[in-house]
């Protein structure tokens, strides 16, 4: 049952250590929001409504609902954190330092009592009648013991990544991706029925048309983003089995791919740095050990996500791995809030984890789509050292550029220094490397090594990766819980499924039918390799405004991979310059990484966003600039 | 309500997906393919491989296989208890089409469904003729049959008689056991004409020391033997048990004064010198085309007259062909490498 007491009969505004005066609670009043409105705010609330429903259910016995008045303080900076706070109706101004940020109805507050902070940070305000239910720390307990969300929930929301919007414009972008939402859904059901209909009268083949139909309603889920990405690609290769349009050895190759066993290996392995706590300490020793000065810093933010990105096979998550790191420099070193010097730090953070995504193979999902969407005789020859002996001379000139270019474009006269001596207490809290860190050393060695001498051991970069991860397993550095929940299995069965779902494309001719319906294309690859490069950035732009990145990269890579192979051309070449391209991006919608990167508590980024974005356009040209640039390397190594 | 017309929309999705693959599952047309033997061994890969050919885009039906195992059941009361179970298999499944590979599918399966207006029924890999199954006549059934390619065997005869120096006409013994398949096989030899050759005749045996005693008298009579099958050889008159083929095999050529040729490729695989046989991949192919057009044109089987085979194949053993002074020319062991059915 929930308690309901009213202070309406204060006359003084009140503050957390008053909510335990007899005087106040002495007179409770009816119930100010009704049960089933509790629920449903308890249903919604981003923190909560990951946790299993009884064991809401249980706690929700013992939480209050508290009414304070419109300037009334919840909590004050260093009042005990002990309670959780969810806003059932009214607003509530959060103040930290000189921000100010306002959440409203289904929001929750005072994350400091769910990760065992002594006291609240921050300064809680009731802005309007605002109506509370508060989870105390007994209850937090039950919660978090049961289950992780509500603590990592807590944690990003300290760290700043899971801030809303202010209220009304989350609002109002909320009504307008509905509405998207539902256009999706509306457009996704009524595609497929137009295509089979259109089909039944114009002499198309049946299985054909389904096919069609399947594709436009994948294609249609993921352009409205109507659901996770990777569960397009399930409900693709569902309705081809189901419909037998493909054997399974064809709709379900990508489940025995190379690319696939090989992704799991890596992501085993980027879990143990990740977790062991490895990745975190070499950011430090970086950060200490580098020389002062902003081009330094710079080095070591974009080191830091070149070293992330062979194992880290997520974008998003590497951009998680160095949001934290960029804004504890940014802070420490007492940089402008977006000045020049600050946007370059990120400019650096995101080019680190990004520049090289299509350089090495293991670095995101997309870059397996191509591989797997490879004729098998160039997967041998392109696993892992192979795609990035290739790649090499694109990845140096990218990297050369973003170093030059961000140098010009960003310079300025703040003169920072690192602050060493919280690197060195932070090195100290961390103590000596665990067993688990010596694992996860061990087994990147292992992997690097056994990858350069592939020629000599003759087992293939899947194969030792798989190897590792059984090591992992048998010595126990990753236990069954963490290979349960660590390991990305959506990102798995999204790359599976892509790969069969390409299969099937070619087995049921359909690349066949599109070279010939883009034949002029097919001639323009085959006779100018330069024009076609300049089409398809200029294709690849114009899809990346309808599409996400995967997505895209992974229509373009089916349709375009095997004209260039019946054209004579290396099927690696088109698909590494359909990855570099659907990189590309100009606006903030457009990439997940950077409003990831951007997003900050009071909805203001810490840079110059006119000016990042900027420095991003011209390193999109660039990124067009470098695929040219490579081509007498590609001439030179025969692969032209 | 913004909520409910998105749950509305992604169920009447839901809904909507599903029921069209039902649909289209419902109305598929339907195709159970019904070997003899129990899985795909060496002797049934041809055949599959054919029928794998034609059928390959064939996305649009369904097609089941299933493996009977009747070519090597002993026992008449388990062939007629993996009849029942093929039956019940075709009677939950209700195919539009069944493809009965081999004799004893029709013997035990396909016969059952003779005339039946629900089912059509394409036969093929079946030896000379289908009257003995009742399908001869049947107005729902047609298909390929298989025989002895005789006039590839006549020009391959006459061809080791010359390397032979035989002057007189060559003189052709048929041997084999006592199955239906042997009979049905030596009947079309006795009908047909072998050019300048002279076919003395058939001697179907029981067992394994009957068939020793044939072939060791011979060479008074014959110039060349000619074998289709010996898997059902039991050991003597007072041993019932089965005479492994190699040994068989094994023993003729040895002991066998004249040469042996067998009208099937198996009979090289078992250790024989040469075969020249039906093209068991011409069968598949032949039969999943006759199913195709069954299915998709909704032809009649009555519409469809049943096919002979007219493709061969030949397999040869090089190291046993010298051992009777005989040699291959290359076209023949080209022909032979092509199919895989050349071993040194």
């Amino acid at each position: 049952m929930v308690n309901c007491v009213s202070f309406s009969d204060c006359e003084s505004p009140m503050e957390i250590s008053d909510f335990n005066n007899a005087e106040c609670n002495k007179q409770p009043v009816s119930f100010p929001v009704p049960p089933k409105e509790v629920a449903d705010a308890l249903r919604v609330s981003s923190g909560l409504n990951v946790l299993p429903p009884e064991q809401l259910a249980r706690v929700i016995a013992h939480a209050e609902q508290l009414l304070f008045h419109p300037g009334n303080v919840v909590f004050d900076a260093g009042d005990v954190a002990d309670r959780l706070f969810l806003i059932l109706a009214g607003r509530v101004e959060i103040t930290i330092g000189s921000r100010r940020n306002i959440l409203g109805p289904n929001q929750m507050f005072g994350a400091s009592a769910v990760v065992g902070h002594d006291h609240y940070g921050a300064v809680a305000r009731a802005i309007d009648e605002t109506v509370v239910l508060v989870i105390h720390q007994a209850d937090i307990k039950i919660l978090t013991a049961s289950d992780k969300n509500l603590e990592s929930w807590a944690y990003k929301r300290l760290l700043g990544l899971s801030h809303p919007e202010p209220i009304g414009k989350k609002n109002s972008s909320l009504r307008d991706s509905d509405w998207m939402e539902l256009g999706g859904w509306l457009l996704t059901l009524l595609c497929p029925a137009v295509i089979l209909w259109w089909a039944s009268s114009h002499d198309v083949k049946t299985t054909i048309a389904l096919f069609l139909a399947i594709a436009s309603a994948t294609v249609l889920m993921w352009l409205f983003n109507l659901v996770d990405e990777f569960i397009p690609g399930v409900f693709a290769i569902v309705a081809v089995m189901s419909l037998g349009l493909a054997p399974p050895n064809v709709a379900l190759s990508g489940f025995m791919s190379d690319g696939f066993f090989m992704a799991m290996g890596v992501l085993a392995l980027g879990v143990l740095i990740v977790s062991s706590g490895l990745s975190y300490r070499i950011l430090l020793l970086l950060l200490k050990h580098f020389p002062d000065g902003q081009p330094w810093q710079n080095l070591g933010m974009i080191l830091i996500g070149l070293l992330l990105t062979p194992v880290v096979p997520v974008t998003n998550g590497r951009v998680a791995l160095v949001k934290p790191i960029m804004l504890d420099l940014i802070a420490s070193l007492h940089l402008a809030e977006r000045g020049r010097a600050a946007t370059m730090l990120a400019s650096s953070a995101l080019g680190g984890v990004t520049i090289l995504s299509a350089v090495i193979l293991s670095s995101k999902s997309s870059n397996f789509v191509v591989y797997g969407l490879l004729p098998e005789q160039l997967r041998d020859q392109y696993q892992w050292l192979g795609w990035l002996s290739v790649a090499a001379v694109n990845g140096a000139i990218l990297l050369l550029c973003q170093a030059v270019f961000s140098y010009i474009f960003f310079r300025n006269d703040e003169r920072p220094t690192v602050m060493r001596d919280a690197l060195e207490i932070q090195l100290r809290v961390l103590g000596p490397l665990s067993s688990r860190e010596w694992g996860a050393i061990a087994g990147t060695l292992i992997f690097t090594l056994g990858v350069l001498t592939e020629s000599i051991h003759k087992i293939k970069t899947p194969w030792l990766g798989m190897g590792l991860m059984f090591s992992f397993l048998v010595l126990r550095l990753i236990d069954k819980e963490e290979f349960r929940k660590c390991i990305d299995w959506a990102l798995l069965i999204y790359l599976a499924t892509l790969v069969g779902f390409g299969a099937t494309f070619s087995y049921l001719g359909m690349d066949r039918w599109v070279s010939v319906q883009l034949g002029l294309l097919g001639t323009v690859l085959h006779d100018n390799l330069m024009l076609f490069l300049f089409l398809l950035s200029l294709g690849m732009t114009i899809i990346r405004f309808v599409l996400p990145m995967s997505p895209a990269i992974a229509i373009a890579a089916t349709i375009l991979m095997p004209m260039a192979e019946a054209q004579g051309i290396s099927p690696w070449i088109v698909g590494f310059a359909i990855l570099t391209l659907g990189e590309m991006w100009f606006f903030p919608f457009q990439s997940s990484q950077y409003l990831q990167l951007r997003e900050m508590p009071d909805g203001r980024p810490v840079f110059d966003e006119g000016r990042f974005l900027l420095f991003n356009g011209i390193m999109n040209l660039l990124k067009i600039a470098a695929l040219y640039l490579s081509i007498p390397y590609w001439q030179k190594i025969g692969l032209l | 309500m913004k909520t409910k017309l998105r749950l509305w929309l992604i169920m009447a999705f839901v809904v909507g997906a599903t029921g069209t693959i039902v649909l289209y599952n419902i109305h598929r047309p339907r195709l159970l393919i019904i070997h003899s033997s129990a899985s795909e061994n060496a002797q049934m890969r041809p055949i599959n491989r054919g029928l794998r050919d034609v059928l390959r885009d064939k996305t649009q039906f369904s097609i089941r296989w299933y493996y009977t195992g009747l070519n090597s059941i002993g026992s008449k009361h388990l062939a007629e208890l993996e009849s029942v179970r093929v039956r019940s298999l075709i009677s939950a499944m209700q195919p539009d089409v069944i493809l009965a590979v081999g004799d004893e599918v029709q013997e035990y399966v396909a016969r059952h469904y003779a005339n039946d207006p629900r089912i059509k029924i394409v036969y093929c890999a079946v030896h000379e003729d289908v009257a003995p199954y009742g399908l001869d006549h049947a107005t729902n059934a047609t298909g390929s049959l298989m025989t002895p390619p005789i006039e590839a065997l006549t020009e391959m005869l006459q061809l080791m008689g010359q390397q032979l120096a035989l002057t007189k006409p060559i003189r052709v013994l048929h041997i084999g056991d006592k199955t239906d398949d042997v009979k049905d096989d030596g009947n079309y030899m006795a009908r047909q004409k072998w050019a300048k050759l002279r076919f003395i005749g058939n001697e179907y045996v029981g067992n394994f020391e009957e068939w020793k005693l044939v072939l060791g008298r011979v060479e008074k009579h014959a110039d060349f033997i000619v074998t289709s099958e010996y898997r059902t050889l039991a050991r003597s008159s007072s041993d019932p048990a089965l005479v492994p083929a190699q040994e068989v095999v094994d023993w003729t050529v040895s002991h066998t004064p004249v040469p042996v040729v067998g009208t099937r490729s198996q009979y090289v695989m078992d250790g024989g010198m040469l075969a020249v046989g039906a093209s068991l991949y011409e069968q598949g192919k032949e039969g999943g085309n006759i199913a195709i057009r069954l299915l998709e044109q909704h032809t009649s089987p009555r519409e469809i007259p049943a096919s002979t085979s007219k493709e061969f194949v030949i397999a040869a053993n090089e190291s046993r062909l010298k051992e009777k002074n005989l040699y291959l020319p290359d076209i023949y062991r080209a022909l032979a490498r092509a199919s895989n059915n050349y071993f040194q």
